[in-house]
């Protein structure tokens, strides 16, 4: 990723890079083409996430911790994070409620995310998108060794169970 | 799963000799899978390294104490790395102090041992602090450099290589179906001690007791101890994965919910598992010390001292006996009920039905 100086973060964003609490790698491919200059990543601790089901307390801390530690990461590199804390009292508590939010007020071009490990925030996320009628676009999670689709394959009984050039690439041709 | 293991091996050319698996084979769990001897793990190994709560991460802690008073589990003792850097702290202590020992013991269970030989690298593995293929290769060097056995590093890393991705595979694959999958018609609600850990049975006393203080507890811990009860119990798989979910700090539903409801549940009708995990408590006694600490006796199927785990795993067996039948992998379990008398028969039945009136179900 770049480091050069962030813009100004009421500056309508090109790309909105939204990233989960099971997603703290910078070499993920959200961050493809990421330009501080015009990009911005979002964050969220909401309290959804953590009552879904009557979570652990060292579950969430332990999410939370290591957001607030790639919050920081990024933040000296020169990325504009909007992240709302949950202890923030306009946390909206869900996904949905805070990624309209941020949408509304800042009216990013396209929200990027890397595929999330859990099908209801995907879900969530795509439907929140949608009603906002903002374009997104989902991009893969390289972290793993076997993609979605080259596993299908794997299950169909065809072989060859890794990133085909397709799947891996992204897109970063939109100009800033 | 082995010949998508086989696949990823070949593909990614880990553990390779040209076209062939190092050590010419792919699998060496049968020189895995010791029980301690009764001298249990060696008390003068090192301890795990720990990764101290810095201010942020104290910040943190004061913020869920506050925001979730309500919610189960400890955090005085939370000491998970949470950064990269700490992560790759972690990998390497494991690589240097654990990994040579891991196959062996990976099966292993001993009273107040939470961790073992086991890697604590789930966690960081799981929010992507640590990339899999930084830990394979790690793991990897260590065997070719000398420092490990081969069946420790195949067997460490068919857990990442192999299982790790598999499971997300079957994830996506099969859902969002798969979350509703109830194969054996399990309908009991989960007794109440997973939330509490107040059992007689030791076993699932310590498993539950370091659950709720560590948000972890390992593989076979979690597979043969806790999910073995919640199987012969017949709860619910959705309960089950509502608490697995809940309990552990690694838990992400894409790796949770097959490894819960598929591996462990049998739920998804042998997707995951080419059989139900079922075992009576001989098994917990053959891997571990938790029954000589305990009141209740795995070689007796009904009575006061029966060991739950034991009537439970023959009340299984004869619930289940025409699906276990039909399967060349648990014939030989379901033949040994079939030779039940009719009264023997009726002493499992009566006694499991006690234990289910006497353990209070979760509200």
């Amino acid at each position: 990723m770049a480091t050069r100086m962030k813009f100004h973060p009421q500056t309508r964003p090109r790309h909105l890079v939204l990233v989960l609490g099971d997603q703290l790698n910078q070499d993920s491919a959200a961050f493809d083409g990421f330009d501080p200059a015009c990009d911005a990543v979002w964050m969220a601790e909401v309290a959804k996430e953590s009552t879904h089901v009557w979570s652990h307390k060292a579950r969430i801390a332990m999410f939370l911790s290591a957001m607030r530690h790639f919050h920081d990461t990024l933040h000296s590199q020169g990325v504009t994070v909007h992240y709302r804390p949950l202890n923030d009292v306009t946390n909206r508590g869900s996904f949905g409620g805070e990624l309209t939010a941020t949408t509304g007020r800042l009216r990013p071009q396209r929200l990027i995310w890397v595929e999330p490990g859990d099908w209801r925030v995907q879900t969530d996320l795509e439907s929140t998108a949608r009603a906002l009628g903002v374009a997104f676009e989902v991009r893969p999670d390289r972290h793993f060794l076997c993609s979605r689709e080259a596993f299908t394959r794997h299950a169909r009984g065809e072989s060859n169970c890794g990133w085909s050039s397709s799947t891996a690439s992204c897109d970063a041709s939109i100009a800033c | 799963m082995e010949f998508f293991y086989r696949e990823l091996r070949r593909q990614h050319r880990v553990l390779m000799e040209g076209d062939e698996p190092a050590g010419g084979a792919w699998n060496f769990d049968a020189e895995n899978r010791e029980a301690f001897g009764k001298d249990g793990p060696d008390p003068l190994r090192s301890p795990p390294r720990r990764f101290p709560p810095d201010a942020t991460t104290r910040q943190v802690l004061a913020l869920v104490e506050d925001h979730f008073a309500k919610h189960p589990g400890a955090l005085h003792d939370f000491d998970w790395p949470v950064t990269p850097t700490d992560a790759e702290l972690a990998l390497d202590d494991f690589l240097t102090h654990r990994l040579a020992e891991f196959g062996r013991w990976q099966d292993a269970m001993w009273t107040n041992e939470p961790w073992l030989f086991h890697s604590r690298l789930s966690a960081a593995l799981n929010l992507k602090l640590l990339n899999p293929r930084r830990v394979i290769a790690a793991a990897e060097k260590a065997f070719r450099s000398g420092r490990v056995p081969l069946p420790a590093a195949e067997g460490f890393i068919r857990q990442i290589l192999g299982w790790r991705e598999y499971v997300r595979g079957i994830y996506w694959r099969h859902m969002p179906g798969y979350i509703g999958r109830n194969a054996l018609g399990a309908q009991h609600a989960l007794p109440d001690f997973y939330w509490t850990g107040e059992t007689d049975m030791a076993c699932l006393r310590d498993a539950i007791g370091q659950t709720w203080r560590y948000g972890y507890a390992h593989h076979i811990q979690r597979l043969m101890v806790t999910g073995l009860f919640a199987l012969l119990w017949g709860a619910h798989p959705r309960r089950v994965h509502e608490w697995y979910l809940a309990a552990y700090v690694d838990a992400v539903e894409w790796v949770e919910l097959p490894n819960t409801l598929g591996m462990s549940q049998y739920a998804d009708g042998g997707l995951m598992a080419s059989k139900p995990y079922i075992a009576s408590g001989k098994y917990i006694q053959r891997m571990s010390n938790y029954c000589a600490g305990c009141r209740y006796d795995p070689a007796q199927r009904a009575g006061p001292r029966a060991c739950p785990f034991t009537t439970l795993y023959w009340d299984f067996l004869l619930r289940h006996e025409a699906l276990l039948a039909k399967n060349p992998r648990t014939v030989m379990q379901v033949r040994n009920a079939v030779r039940l008398t009719p009264s023997q028969r009726r002493e499992i039945t009566d006694h499991a039905a006690r234990l289910r009136a006497a353990i209070p179900a979760a509200t």
